[in-house]
């Protein structure tokens, strides 16, 4: 087998990929833009679930601009990518599998679905 | 000191190797060489076995007796707590990879060192750090709030010095992910040449799952607890009901490394058996790709079972189910190593030495370990078994029998490796025997009593579970006895142990082709890997 | 193959190359590997963060529309430009690193730590008002406005809020030092197109800063 070495793949010379100057003002640019909309949005008074839906598409894209041009992602070994990716994944399960509980505790016995506030209790007591 | 006798006379004849070839106390604690750290993580993690392991025998003792005689119940809660926090974060994480792991993985791989030796050293003087502030939490009154800082209990109103074990821990994680995040690099960039990944030896699979999860799941953890000082010291409420938080979402956080982290544990005493039972049979491994990719199965996996531990904590109903089923799901890839290993066995010209005998209990073990786990993976039954004796016997026989058993293996079977000498192999037998008498007595009745419904964490329980009881604590003490003895004779055997030969096993992975104990760099020319690490008749074949 | 791999190398390596790694090419593909798993354990812990952010939001959304008002939107998105234009300027200094430029590093790093500095003040200036009026975490909020209204634990929103801001701080603090350090090496001219992998993992260290911070100010400040 020759990938004795996982060394050689990258196909990078002394210095790696230089991205030309003006891709980094474009892709600032780009964030810029997409911060002003951001905010801009938050002001049209959408409904909270749609505003939070567009804050985080916009988010990510932001996000992916940062990743793959200011950390050099797309030009990177691929394995950096997948790891990347891998870290974003199980996040992921993380936030599924527990939210899963949180929205599903009164499906089954309403009682259980309660979440009961530490002032109402209070009250319940008086 | 130790040229080989039986595998060709090598470089070392000028008696140069990696434990003389510096001195004084200080080329120790600063060293960068991965086989000494490996070394000092392995007695450090052995001085603090034995601490936990007075707790255990206090605990064993005061359980006795049905009556709550010599410790009272607030003493019996620091005891079991400070035996569980010191056992599973300086113990159990630690054990195999960082000492082990540590040692053999850049051997294995037929390199110089890991990729990044002074993060190593770091990692090892973290460990250190994080555990002084456990010990501060012991002589400070210590804590009592379980190893598992539930809240709100921990929050709120527990006794002792909540703060100081949480610091403790979250340091301590951040030892465990820098050591993961190392060998993660060292396998993938460091490799000799010829050493594909189909030719990497199972233990360096088994690490490299390992240390997937340490740096994945450990930062969670490490979150978890600093959210849990802010809640003790400022009082943040995310997980306090008293302020609107929720303590079940702690259990979630909590988990969600807490469940993958026994496969910390467990995968690298995986990764000695899979050397073991192979070298000691005299076998190719039965099942290569398999045992290795299903390393990385239960890696994964294992994420996403975490809530087989909240059945009756007040998560719902619906995800109960769904947790439930997913657990059942591993234990397809854990399955599969046991018949692997069993399967290499068939035919193999076992030998009966002690690395083997140790490696057979830790089949037994792991087999019972491993079962009854089902039991409490099926959503009805945890719900009578949930916080009995039956929960503690099976994590004692998952993680304590399983890890100990592996560790005990893997260091007689590398000792002549680490330290160029070799043992006594017929006390060691003659142990063998007394340890596993020892450890099934201790923890079988547990499953009984635990069945038939004796709580967990009480120092006191009704007369009817006291024969139960008082064979767990004289199997207890036998097996505290075993391990002293074993302590003693391979202690002997450091200053009048015959010199080790290179390869006293005749074991075809890379680590047995360097002198015992190895030179300072590991290999006394370079490094090229033409067959596999369980390939023996290549390996004969290249000898003669 | 043919080099020696023990104790005595037979031929010189460059000041920069460790003594375990044959090649720099081998030695900066493991170096930035080993900062990508760094940047993921990274992830996971600020993962703990969001999920308490989420969680308390789904048991309280009402409080979460109330409480997010009390933030300031102008300070927070210009916070956000402070660290997009930062991370700009530590994209350009490691673009520097890659072509040798060791003035032009160092240059950058300080035109980046110039933008750490201005984000640090700007959420030293809002903490303080949130503490002189008692927007406070758990059981310190002492805010009437908020108590007196429907809202049920406005206290969570401002743990959450002060966790969240005050880890990612914490994050540009412990930046703030790295940089410094890559820029008295530049000043020493220790990089050059072979050796700037140093550069390249701080660098990307910061990205990652900014990336959190991206997901940060929609979710705090931009709720409604
Ligand atoms: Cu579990």
């Amino acid at each position: 087998m020759s990938s004795s070495h996982a060394i050689g793949h990258d196909h990078e010379h002394a210095g790696g990929h230089i991205t030309p100057l003006p891709v980094y003002f474009a892709v600032y640019g780009a964030l810029l833009v997409l911060t002003v909309v951001t905010v801009a949005v938050s002001y049209m008074g959408l409904p909270p679930l749609q505003s939070i839906t567009v804050a985080m598409l916009v988010a990510m894209v932001k996000a992916t601009l940062v990743g793959a041009w200011f950390m050099h992602l797309k030009y990177d070994a691929k394995f950096n990518v997948f790891t990347f990716l891998a870290a974003l994944w199980f996040m992921a399960s993380f936030f599924v599998f527990t939210f899963y509980d949180l929205a599903s505790r009164g499906m089954v016995n309403e009682v259980t679905g309660q979440h009961v506030l530490h002032k109402d209790m209070d009250e319940q007591k008086k | 000191m130790s040229t080989s006798t039986l595998d060709g006379v090598g470089h070392g004849a000028s008696g140069t190797n990696y434990l003389n070839a510096k001195k004084g106390l200080m080329s120790w604690l600063f060293t960068i060489d991965h086989k000494r750290i490996g070394v000092m993580y392995l007695a450090t993690v052995l001085t603090f076995f034995l601490a936990g392991g007075l707790f255990a025998l206090a605990i064993r003792t005061e359980l006795a007796t049905p009556a709550g005689d010599i410790f009272s119940a607030a003493v019996y809660n620091k005891l079991f707590t400070l035996h569980g926090a010191i056992m599973v974060f300086l113990v159990l994480v630690p054990a195999i990879p960082a000492t082990l792991g540590n040692f053999l993985l850049p051997l294995q791989l037929g390199t110089i060192d890991v990729a990044f030796p002074k993060l190593n050293l770091l990692s090892f003087h973290i460990y250190v750090f994080g555990s002084l502030f456990l010990l501060y939490t012991l002589v400070t009154g210590g804590v009592d709030t379980g190893w598992t800082f539930y809240t709100p209990y921990s929050s709120s109103s527990a006794d002792g010095n909540v703060v100081a074990a949480l610091t403790g821990a979250f340091i301590l994680g951040f030892s465990s992910i820098l050591t993961g995040l190392n060998f993660i690099v060292t396998v993938h960039k460091m490799r000799a040449p010829g050493v594909t990944w189909l030719r990497m030896p199972l233990f360096v699979w088994a690490i490299y799952a390992t240390s997937v999860i340490q740096v994945l799941a450990t930062p969670v953890i490490a979150i978890t607890l600093f959210l849990l000082i802010f809640e003790k010291i400022v009082g943040i409420g995310i997980f306090d009901p008293a302020l609107g938080g929720d303590p079940v979402l702690f259990q979630h956080f909590f988990w969600f490394y807490s469940h993958p982290v026994v496969y910390v544990m467990v995968l690298p005493a995986f990764g000695v058996m899979s050397e073991t039972i192979t070298v000691h049979s005299r076998k190719h491994i039965f099942g290569y790709t398999a045992i290795a990719a299903s390393s990385v199965a239960i890696a994964a996996v294992g994420f996403i079972i975490w809530g087989h531990h909240m059945f009756v904590s007040g998560q719902s109903e619906l995800s109960g189910t769904v947790f439930s089923l997913l657990t059942f799901a591993v234990a397809i890839p854990t399955a599969i190593k046991l018949c692997s290993w069993i399967a290499t066995l068939y035919k193999g010209s076992i030998q009966w030495n002690t690395p083997m005998l140790y490696s057979l209990g830790f089949l037994w073990i792991f087999a019972i370990g491993g079962l009854t786990g089902l039991f409490l993976a099926t959503l009805a039954t945890d719900v009578h078994l949930h916080d009995t004796y039956f929960v503690v016997a099976h994590f004692h026989y998952v993680m304590m029998g399983g890890v100990l058993f592996a560790l005990v293996a893997g260091m007689h079977h590398w000792w002549p490796k680490i330290t160029g000498k070799m043992y006594n192999d017929t006390i060691g037998r003659v142990t063998f025997v007394l340890s596993f008498i020892g450890y099934n007595l201790t923890f079988f009745p547990q499953f009984v009593a635990g069945s038939q419904g004796m709580p967990r964490r009480y120092h006191q329980y009704l007369p009817e579970f006291e024969m139960w009881n008082q064979l767990s604590t004289l199997g207890s003490y036998l097996f505290g006895l075993s391990l002293f003895i074993i302590l003693g004779y391979l202690l002997q055997s450091l200053f009048s142990g015959k010199a080790a030969p290179r390869n006293p096993w005749g074991a075809a992975s890379l680590e047995w082709r360097t002198q015992s104990p190895p030179v300072e760099h590991n290999f006394e020319g370079d490094v090229v890997c033409t067959y596999g690490p369980y390939d023996y008749e290549a390996h004969r074949a290249l000898k003669s | 193959m043919s080099t020696a791999a023990g104790a005595d190398h037979g031929h010189a390596h460059p000041w920069y190359q460790a003594h375990h790694f044959k090649n720099m090419e081998q030695q900066n593909a493991a170096n930035k590997f080993g900062m990508w798993l760094f940047l993921v354990q990274e992830l996971l812990f600020f993962a703990g963060l969001f999920m308490a952010y989420a969680s308390m939001r789904f048991f309280y959304p009402g409080t979460w529309l109330e409480a997010a008002e009390q933030l300031d939107k102008v300070m927070g998105a210009v916070n956000t430009i402070v660290l997009l234009t930062s991370s700009l300027t530590m994209a350009l200094g490691v673009r520097a690193a890659q072509l040798g430029n060791n003035g032009q590093v160092a240059a950058w790093c300080a035109a980046t730590l110039a933008g750490a500095y201005g984000f640090l003040v700007i959420k030293y200036l809002e903490y303080s008002h949130k503490i002189h009026v008692g927007l406070l975490p758990g059981k310190w909020f002492d805010f009437k406005e908020l108590t007196q209204t429907n809202t049920d634990a406005p206290q969570l929103f401002f743990s959450v809020y002060f966790m969240m801001t005050g880890v990612h701080g914490l994050h540009v603090v412990i930046g703030i030092g790295v940089i410094f350090w890559i820029m008295l090496r530049a000043l020493r001219k220790d990089f050059s197109p072979e050796n700037y992998s140093a550069v390249e993992n701080v660098g990307l260290y910061w990205h990652l800063v900014d990336l959190i911070w991206i997901f940060l100010f929609p979710l705090l400040y931009l709720v409604r």
